[in-house]
């Protein structure tokens, strides 16, 4: 039961989450991207184009170059690359029309104005302009209402002020259409007020005409870097960041009171002498030496426990040792003079044998 | 404050480089102004009061007094110059004054090396009202903190002194194991009374048995040659062989001058680093102590014929002579041997080492491997060696004391209070 519990949360969780997938991943050929020509959701642009169809005109959806048979190119989101670009400019200086929907693809040479709080509710935009091929339209719904800076030559159409939403000016024999944005392109807003009829005027004007709308960018595709994607003002943010944090590592970089210096007294064990020593025993295999003064201080130890002067001999030592223990002279004698160890563990039991001895010894005494 | 500028340039209208310009200027400007409308770190008064005087390992505190000039509230940061070794609580300090007030603020020493401690250096910092800016200046306040060597032995000192007052008492009224030999007085005979005692012509003279009473000789020097050469640098207990001699040098003084006695300390290394004239007054110890606390082993081989020879210069009375050194074989053998006939003739010459324990234990121990078999017989090769220059050094008549730490003090004591007791000073 309380493994369940435990469990639950997160089962819900993971329920979610697949839940979002299948939502998100659901919809077939349905992307529901923004202005997305193929996409009958809300913000697509598939009503526009099934639209224009209905008026018997040949709308085509693809991202080649424009034909010179083509009439008008709309440019919803701009994914292109400077040759495709290049290849448009070239078209529309020929006599095409460009209407371009996204202010900020580089074919656009008008600033776009400045945003205010007002900017983000639904306006609708009065013509308030002289162009002859709009005079049928009255006014458009512009949810966004993304405006545009107006810059002579060029005309300025369903303004706010002194800036507009569609701004469009002569391109070598053609025209270039700039519009704030797509919004009333899209499937949601293509009935509101005149957009409809906008869309028609600008795309089509006749019925023989050739429309052409690029589709949108693959998502991941396109040419555009991450820092063109990312606002001016949260680069600049970023950049004040950086400084705030180069001010901050600045501020604490200033110590209060300089690092105190003072003499270190010498650090070494008095016994460092004794244990280097050992080491160079070992180092020079000088088992000899070792198991010489081994055993002589084990002779040394006993001498002393039972009595006898210190340079009593090996032979008096081990005959006053063997009354004292359980051991033969003999024994103990081999401990105190033996031959030289072989290797190193032949030392090491020499070494303990000479401490059992001096052990027995004093326990026996 | 930068940080929160982010903010303001995110949603700035107008997106361009100069904007952070702007920002970072207004900044710089209010930082400034904010740090130059704080008072000049030089007005702001500052006092440091030290102990003075700590033992190692001991506790004290370190009182800042800062007054605030101005008439408004003060945030004012302090760092002393005070040494890791006197590991501070904090060295640094944040005070919040009030307008002309004056705040005190402390901080915890315990001071883990001895030593002369002379933090001079003393950083206050002003805030500005706002906090974004601040001055900075840096003050001379010179001070001394004077780090004494612990007295571990002290109270193996007191119970010394007090064994050996209860004794010379004991002398008065009947005569003890070994005893002093300056006539004290004459008294009735008691039962405990040595009948060798008994004086025969001031008995004649009265109707009574009279003895005399002798106490121990007062007035006799204790002359202690203290090395601080590289020997002594060698660590034992993690503490160096002199910081263990120090000890005993406290516990000798303190012991020889309560008794009467007159102590006095020459400190040498390659040559004479530091010398206290003979004195049994109440601040010998103390002076004996302010010689040496300064005292660091030098890595310089010790002069003991130099040392002997400024020593029988300076006090040419009868003394005696305790050097406290290491009982390394080479040195001793080399230098100390050679010299030592020079004060054994006419003084009493005791010669003190701190043995080290670890060596001990590494040769009493029983090996599990090549490393440790081959240390075992170093270590005990190295004890072999140290008795014989112990030996050597007792066949040219010095008195010998070879202790652990710890020990090495009240055997010291004992030695001298029974080369006392025993008459041979």
């Amino acid at each position: 039961m309380t493994r369940t519990r435990r469990w639950l949360p997160w089962m819900v969780i993971a329920a979610g989450i697949v839940l979002a997938v299948a939502i998100a991943g659901g919809g077939g050929n349905d992307t529901g991207r923004s202005y997305d020509p193929t996409s009958t959701s809300t913000g697509g642009t598939k009503a526009l184009v099934d639209s224009l169809r209905a008026l018997d005109v040949d709308v085509t959806v693809d991202d080649s170059a424009p034909t010179p048979r083509t009439t008008a190119l709309l440019v919803l989101v701009d994914g292109m690359s400077d040759a495709q670009r290049r290849a448009i400019s070239a078209w529309t200086d020929a006599g095409g029309t460009l209407v371009v929907a996204d202010p900020d693809s580089p074919l656009n040479p008008f600033r776009a104005a400045r945003p205010s709080i007002l900017g983000a509710v639904q306006r609708d935009l009065d013509r308030h302009c002289d162009v002859a091929a709009l005079r049928q339209v009255g006014h458009v719904v512009v949810p966004a209402a993304n405006l545009l800076r107006v810059r002579p030559p060029a005309t300025g159409c369903f303004t706010s002020g002194a800036d507009a939403w569609l701004v469009t000016q002569p391109e070598g024999r053609g025209t270039l259409v700039v519009l704030g944005d797509a919004g009333p392109f899209t499937n949601e807003s293509l009935g509101d007020a005149d957009n409809g009829l906008l869309a028609v005027t600008l795309l089509a004007p006749t019925p023989s005409a050739r429309v052409q709308v690029l589709p949108l960018p693959v998502p991941g595709g396109g040419h555009k870097t991450l820092g063109d994607l990312v606002s001016p003002n949260i680069k600049l943010a970023l950049v004040q960041l950086a400084i705030a944090f180069v001010l901050y590592a600045l501020w604490r970089s200033r110590r209060l009171g300089r690092p105190v210096l003072e003499p270190k007294p010498v650090q070494i064990a008095g016994s460092e002498l004794v244990a280097a020593v050992g080491r160079l025993l070992q180092r020079g295999h000088a088992r000899g030496r070792a198991v010489e003064v081994l055993r002589d201080g084990a002779r040394r130890a006993i001498a002393q426990r039972l009595g006898l002067p210190p340079d009593a001999s090996v032979r008096t030592v081990a005959d006053a040792a063997a009354a004292r223990t359980t051991r033969s002279a003999d024994d103990i004698a081999a401990a105190l003079a033996g031959p030289e160890p072989a290797d190193d563990r032949a030392l090491v039991a020499a070494a303990q044998e000479a401490e059992a001895l001096i052990r027995e010894v004093r326990d026996a005494v | 404050m930068a940080a929160v500028a982010a903010i303001v340039v995110l949603l700035s209208p107008v997106a361009a480089g100069w904007t952070i310009l702007v920002v970072e200027l207004v900044l710089l400007g209010v930082a400034v102004g904010d740090a130059f409308s704080a008072p000049a770190p030089g007005r702001v008064d500052v006092e440091r009061e030290l102990p003075g005087v700590l033992p190692l390992d001991g506790e004290g505190e370190v009182a800042w007094r800062v007054r605030n000039p101005s008439t408004r509230r003060l945030t004012v940061w302090i760092a002393d110059e005070l040494a890791p070794s006197l590991h501070p609580t904090t060295r640094r300090a944040r005070l919040s004054l009030p307008a002309n007030g004056r705040v005190t603020a402390t901080t915890g020493l315990r001071p883990s090396r001895r030593g002369r401690f002379t933090p001079t250096e003393l950083t206050v910092r002003v805030e500005g009202p706002l906090g974004l800016g601040a001055r900075q200046r840096r003050r001379q306040l010179p001070g001394v903190l004077r780090v004494y060597p612990p007295f571990k032995s002290r109270q193996e000192a007191e119970l010394r002194i007090d064994r050996a007052r209860i004794l010379e008492v004991g002398l008065r009224s009947a005569r003890g194991q070994g005893g002093g030999t300056e006539f004290d007085a004459l008294r009735e005979y008691g039962v405990d009374d040595e009948s060798r005692r008994i004086d025969w012509a001031a008995t004649a003279r009265t109707t009574k048995v009279i003895v005399r009473t002798y106490r121990a000789e007062r007035n006799q020097t204790v002359l202690l040659l203290l090395d601080a050469g590289r020997t002594m640098a060698g660590q034992v207990d993690g503490v160096p062989r002199l910081d263990h001699a120090l000890d005993a040098v406290m516990m000798l003084t303190a012991v020889a001058t309560r008794l009467g006695d007159r102590a006095g300390l020459v400190a040498f290394d390659e040559s004479v680093r530091a010398v206290v004239g003979p004195g049994h007054a109440r601040g010998q110890l103390g002076r004996v102590t302010e010689a040496m606390y300064t005292l660091e082993p030098r890595l310089v081989e010790s002069n003991y014929r130099g040392a002997f020879t400024h020593t029988l210069a300076r006090f040419r009375r009868r003394a005696l002579l305790v050097l406290l050194t290491d009982l390394s074989e080479a040195p001793v053998e080399e230098s100390l041997l050679p010299a030592l006939p020079l004060v054994a003739r006419d003084h009493l010459a005791v010669i003190a080492g701190i043995r080290d324990p670890q060596v001990d234990e590494w040769a009493a121990a029983v090996p599990a491997n090549a490393g440790e078999a081959y240390r075992t017989a170093a270590a005990i090769e190295a004890l072999e060696a140290r008795r014989r220059t112990v030996a050597r050094l007792r066949g040219l008549g010095a008195t010998v004391i070879d202790a652990p730490p710890g020990r090495l003090a009240p055997q010291l004591a004992d030695a001298y209070l029974h080369l006392k007791a025993t008459g041979r000073l």
